[in-house]
């Protein structure tokens, strides 16, 4: 293991500007997971398998076939994107009708939870089953221009999606802050007895809360299988990868789920470039996972803690 | 009557399903007998996992991937071509036991002030951490051709075939049940219950949720390395 010994600054700037470029999908999965905890306070690994249909499914519908056999339909990725998205939200919305409706609202957090896993496996189950298409590369809906910045060049389609993603975390802020299903989503957050009294619409706005997060997840699918292609293994570590970003914010923070982003596309970025020197896949991993789990603790080292809570953690 | 007191009588219907079990090595087919050993195995690993998930009420998803080290370590350690250390079984068995073991206790120790979603997510981490590390070391796993481990001899009695293997593992099994049950029912397990039920107030009656959440990591861990020991041969 050579971590640390070496500093290459020539690559440094390239790689932090890689990563801020690459880190729009990371956010776009971990907003959609902040999303839904807020509503069901469980992690919703339904996104994980929104993630895969949405890679593999927009790649079917938008990739030509090249000898005229096997059916797919080659749309234009545009008209990909927009079906994959309703797609997402459809899926979500079902979901969140169900999760967060009378029957299944009061099921306790370790089941629900184990639930959605149980349906991400069977939405990957069913993909596999069905699409053959390991290893491509789809075509993405906003061109292959370049720009060159501090020596890196950065495609259109990392702009677009760090741009939406942005623009989604901005939109959304908004929204929980000042508009009235804004301060639905924040009562259920906080009290989920407690807004079903004052006369909150659980139900409703949880399903809507899970369709608008569904289509996110879906989007970030589709823009992941332009950017990284159709790897299985790839496709679940970006969602695993976004998953840890969430915990930064402690699934509360969009804005800290952003940051959190950010921090790990440019960490990911500046190891594979090599600013530390070669390192294996395998330290890497290591680097980066050390790296989100520190910021964790460290974030909750300095979390201030009450009552029972603080009783709880001290013994 | 004091429920501290009781004994922890075995059910019926577990004698009647060991029962089956025996039964089942001298019914079954070769092919059978050895998926049925492989669902026994699993089995240890999930009621590892049940002291965490089920008791402690934590969720860890890093069980697979301790699982799946001890294995590669026992066959490491109990091999001698491929650079194995060429142990006895039992010796390698606790070699790899402890190292898991370990690993857990490290995950319960850095996450002891953390719960609920922080420690699934970090042992989500973990997992894919230990897949892209250990599960793609050459020098453990040998590579593309997976290397098997040679099936032990104890106590002067060999588990050459896969009938006397599924029996060895059948006993195991049993043995870590009844062992668990007396376990559940003790101050210890009653405990574990408390906290994860409400580590309030377990923490109010003077039991430290911190420390039994460590015991159940290490629980699980055990469970995982005995699971990924026979996994194996």
């Amino acid at each position: 293991m050579t971590l640390g010994l070496q500093f290459n600054g020539n690559v440094f700037a390239p790689s932090v500007v890689n990563g801020v470029a690459s880190a729009g999908l990371y956010g776009l999965i971990a907003v959609a997971m902040v999303l839904t905890f807020r509503v069901s306070r469980t992690v919703a690994f339904l996104h994980g398998g929104l993630v895969l249909m949405g890679t593999i499914f927009y790649w079917w519908l938008t990739t030509p076939n090249r000898f005229g056999v096997g059916g797919r339909p080659g749309l234009a990725p545009w008209v990909g994107t927009v079906i994959i998205v309703v797609l997402g939200a459809v899926i979500a919305g079902v979901y969140g009708l169900v999760v967060t409706g009378n029957r299944m609202a009061g099921w306790p957090r370790v089941t629900l939870t184990t639930f959605s896993l149980a349906i991400m496996l069977l939405i990957g189950g069913i993909l596999f089953e069905t699409i053959d298409a390991e290893s491509q590369t789809a075509r993405t809906p906003f061109g292959r221009h370049t720009v060159k910045i501090f020596g890196q060049f950065v495609t259109s389609h990392q702009i677009a999606t760090l741009t939406i993603t942005a623009v989604v975390v901005v939109v959304l802020s908004v929204v929980l802050k000042a508009t009235r299903i804004g301060i639905y989503i924040r009562a259920i957050a906080d009290n989920v007895a407690g807004s079903r009294l004052v006369g909150v619409p659980i139900n409703r706005v949880g399903t809507g809360v899970y369709a608008v997060s569904g289509a996110l997840s879906a989007l970030a699918g589709s823009l992941l299988a332009a950017q990284i292609g159709l790897d299985v293994g790839g496709n679940l570590g970006v969602f695993l990868r976004a998953l840890m970003v969430c915990i930064l914010g402690g699934f509360n923070s969009l804005a800290l789920a952003l940051a959190g982003a950010v921090l790990l596309g440019v960490v990911d970025n500046m190891l594979r470039a090599g600013v530390f020197g070669a390192l294996s896949m395998g330290t890497q991993e290591l680097v980066v996972f050390a790296a989100i789990f520190g910021a964790v603790l460290a974030i909750n080292r300095f979390r201030p803690q009450q009552g029972s809570e603080a009783l709880a953690e001290g013994l | 009557m004091n429920v501290l007191k009781q004994k922890a009588a075995v059910p019926p219907r577990l004698l009647l399903v060991a029962a089956v079990a025996v039964g089942w090595a001298f019914v079954g087919n070769n092919y059978w007998i050895f998926t049925v050993t492989a669902g026994l195995m699993l089995g240890i690993a999930g009621l590892g996992l049940m002291t965490v998930v089920g008791w402690g009420r934590e969720i860890s998803l890093v069980q697979a991937g301790l699982t799946g080290t001890a294995a590669y370590i026992t066959g490491y350690a109990s091999r001698s071509a491929e650079g194995g250390w060429g142990l006895p079984y039992l010796l390698a068995v606790a070699v790899a036991v402890a190292a898991v073991v370990a690993l857990s206790l490290l995950v319960a120790l850095a996450t002891s002030k953390l719960s609920g979603i922080y420690i699934m997510v970090l042992t989500l981490g973990l997992q894919f951490l230990i897949e892209r590390t250990v599960f793609t070391s050459r020098r453990l796993t040998g590579g593309i051709t997976a290397i098997q481990a040679p099936r032990p001899s104890l106590f002067g009695v060999e588990l050459n075939s896969d009938r006397a293997f599924y029996l060895f593992t059948l006993a195991v099994v049993s043995l870590l049940v009844l062992l668990l049950m007396r376990f559940r029912r003790s101050r210890y397990g009653r405990a574990l219950m408390l906290v994860g039920v409400d580590r309030k107030a377990a923490a109010a009656a003077g039991i430290s949720p911190r420390r039994y959440k460590i015991l159940a990591f290490a629980l699980a861990g055990l469970f995982a390395g005995l699971a990924g020991a026979l996994t194996a041969p």
